[in-house]
Parts: C-alpha cells; sequence; structure tokens
C-alpha cells in the first residue's frame, strides 16, 4: 500500500512548520543581542541613549494582561496626560481588549531595558511563561506530529510510537489548555494587584477569567481519542502479524 | 500461553530442516521461527493443513494443550 499524497502534502507542512518555528525562535533569541548593539551604537556616536531614544522610534514589545471586571471612571490619574495612562516612564496603558475575555488589556510596553526592569516581577515571569507554554507546547507537539506522519508516509499506519505519539499529541495540547488558562487566571490577579497598587479601583472585579480557546480542549481530545484508536489498530496489527 | 506448538518435535522426528519445511509449506523462515519459538497468537487452518502434508502428521502431533 502507497502512503496517499494528502499523508506526504500533511507531512510537508509539520516539517515546514517545525524547522520554521526553530528559525524564528533562533531569530527571536539573537533580537535582544541586536536591540543591545544597537543601544550600544546609538551611545557611541552621540545620540541620545536610553530609552528616551529607543521610544521615538526603535523596536518595541509589549506585555499584555488581561483585566476582567469594571473600573471606576474617569481611568485617568492626576499626573498622567492620558486617559486610560498608568505611566509614561515605562508607557504602562489599560486598552480596551478586541476579544471577549476580558474588556481591558493593562499592556507594558518594553522599549528598553530600563522599561524591562520597571515591570513587577510576578508579572513578567506569568507574561514570559505564557510565552514560553506557547513556544514550548507548539514545537513539541509539531515535533512529535511532524514524526507521525514521517512514519504514515513509510507505510507505517499502525505502530506503538505513532499510538504513544497521537497520545502525547492529544495531553500536549490539553495540558496547554489547562495551563494556558491557569496561567491567565493568575495574570488576571497580578494586574488587579498592580492596578490596585496605582490607585485604580474598581467597580466590580470578575472573579476569574473564563476560558475562550476551547477549541484546545476539544482538538487534545479528539486526538487522545484517535489515539485509542490507533492503539487498537496496533493491537489487531500485532494479531495480524503473529498469526501463522 | 497454555497451547504448545511442537513443531520442532515432529521435524525431529522427520529429519526434515527448517529450509526444507519452508519451502515444502510455502511459509517464511521468519514464521517458522515464530511458530517454533511459541510467540504465534493464532494459526490458519491452511497453514496447519500444510505443515500437517508435509510433516505427515495430524494437527493433534503439532499442538498441544499443558496446564499452567
Amino acid at each position: 500500500m502507497k502512503s496517499t499524497p494528502l499523508i506526504r502534502w500533511i507531512y510537508r507542512i509539520f516539517d515546514t512548520l517545525f524547522f520554521g518555528q526553530i528559525t524564528i525562535y533562533c531569530l527571536a533569541l539573537c533580537l535582544p543581542l541586536i536591540v543591545g548593539v544597537a543601544h550600544w551604537y546609538e551611545a557611541r556616536t552621540g545620540g541620545n541613549a536610553g530609552h528616551k531614544t529607543t521610544r521615538s522610534g526603535g523596536l518595541r514589545t509589549a506585555l499584555t494582561f488581561p483585566v476582567a471586571g469594571h473600573l471606576s471612571r474617569p481611568h485617568t490619574l492626576p499626573d498622567h496626560p492620558r486617559k486610560d495612562t498608568l505611566s509614561v516612564n515605562p508607557p504602562v496603558d489599560i486598552k480596551l481588549a478586541e476579544n471577549n475575555v476580558a474588556p481591558y488589556l493593562l499592556t507594558f510596553t518594553i522599549g528598553s531595558w530600563q522599561d524591562f526592569r520597571t515591570i513587577p516581577a510576578a508579572l513578567i515571569i506569568l507574561g514570559y511563561l505564557r510565552l514560553l507554554l506557547y513556544i514550548g507546547s507548539l514545537l513539541w507537539a509539531n515535533y512529535l506530529l511532524r514524526n507521525m506522519f514521517r512514519a504514515l508516509t513509510y507505510e507505517i499506519y499502525f505502530s506503538h510510537p505513532i499510538w504513544k505519539r497521537c497520545q502525547t499529541v492529544g495531553w500536549i495540547i490539553t495540558g496547554y489548555f489547562f495551563a494556558y488558562n491557569l496561567i491567565m487566571n493568575l495574570s488576571h490577579a497580578a494586574a488587579w494587584r498592580y492596578l490596585a497598587a496605582k490607585g485604580f479601583h474598581e467597580d466590580w472585579q470578575q472573579p476569574f477569567l473564563w476560558p475562550d480557546n476551547w477549541m484546545w480542549l476539544w482538538a487534545g481530545l479528539t486526538l487522545l481519542v484517535f489515539a485509542q484508536a490507533f492503539r487498537f489498530g496496533t493491537q489487531l496489527q500485532q494479531e495480524k502479524d503473529l498469526t501463522i | 500461553m497454555p497451547i504448545v506448538v511442537n513443531v520442532d518435535v515432529m521435524m525431529a522426528r522427520r529429519k526434515m530442516s527448517l529450509t526444507e519445511l519452508s519451502e515444502k509449506v510455502g511459509i517464511t523462515m521468519a514464521n517458522l521461527s515464530i511458530l517454533k519459538t511459541g510467540k504465534a497468537r493464532a494459526i490458519r487452518f491452511e497453514t496447519l493443513e500444510a505443515l500437517c502434508e508435509a510433516l505427515d502428521c495430524q494437527p493433534g502431533d503439532l499442538l498441544e494443550y499443558q496446564r499452567e
């Protein structure tokens, strides 16, 4: 039996995704180094070194945290020029969220190392934990799916590694759903604490964030069911192979 | 498994080698080896028939039930 073009095509997709992801992450790891060198060069050539220069047109990234509930209005603090602006240096805003998980997003714009250092440690840890969870889960799941489809292109349909990989991917995706929502809820609590420390008061604070990524749970559970089907198929295949 | 396949006993009685039996029965050496080592989960009637014919014996001579 020859593997279908569809399986070969899916394998190529996962193969490209896997190596593409690795390339993007390697480039992303190099980015802070490039920014650091750019800052150093600006400082040496007499430009306005530090975050002021960076903020006016340099590379910037942002850490965002959901804030669900209702903030007391007006959102403007006495010494801040913009509505919803918590701080100018570093720039921290409360923005209206586009999705339905939370009405607000607490956004820290990071343009320099000084900006980064002013963010509370708990928020940094939660923000980057979320990112690492996403990168790690996606990379691991892609790797396993790539290997699974490679085995399928070799016409190995029912074998122990295939159903095991399928099961592991199922658990990764299901685990991602739960871990992501746990981190989001912890971030939500930390964001409210940060806002309270900055003098913002809520009319009403939502006790927890309801997940909006149910698709991950369904995908994970479906893969777990598929894994059981592959496991049964593997048992049948073994029976067939050992029938003389 | 309490079912024991006595192919090797019958082969020794008939003074037949594994290669010779494999050629006569038309099954691979690997599958005959699975039968001899007791790893087989099932045996087809047609294989049993071919073995009985090649070894000139009855199915009862090839299969034995042993209590565990």
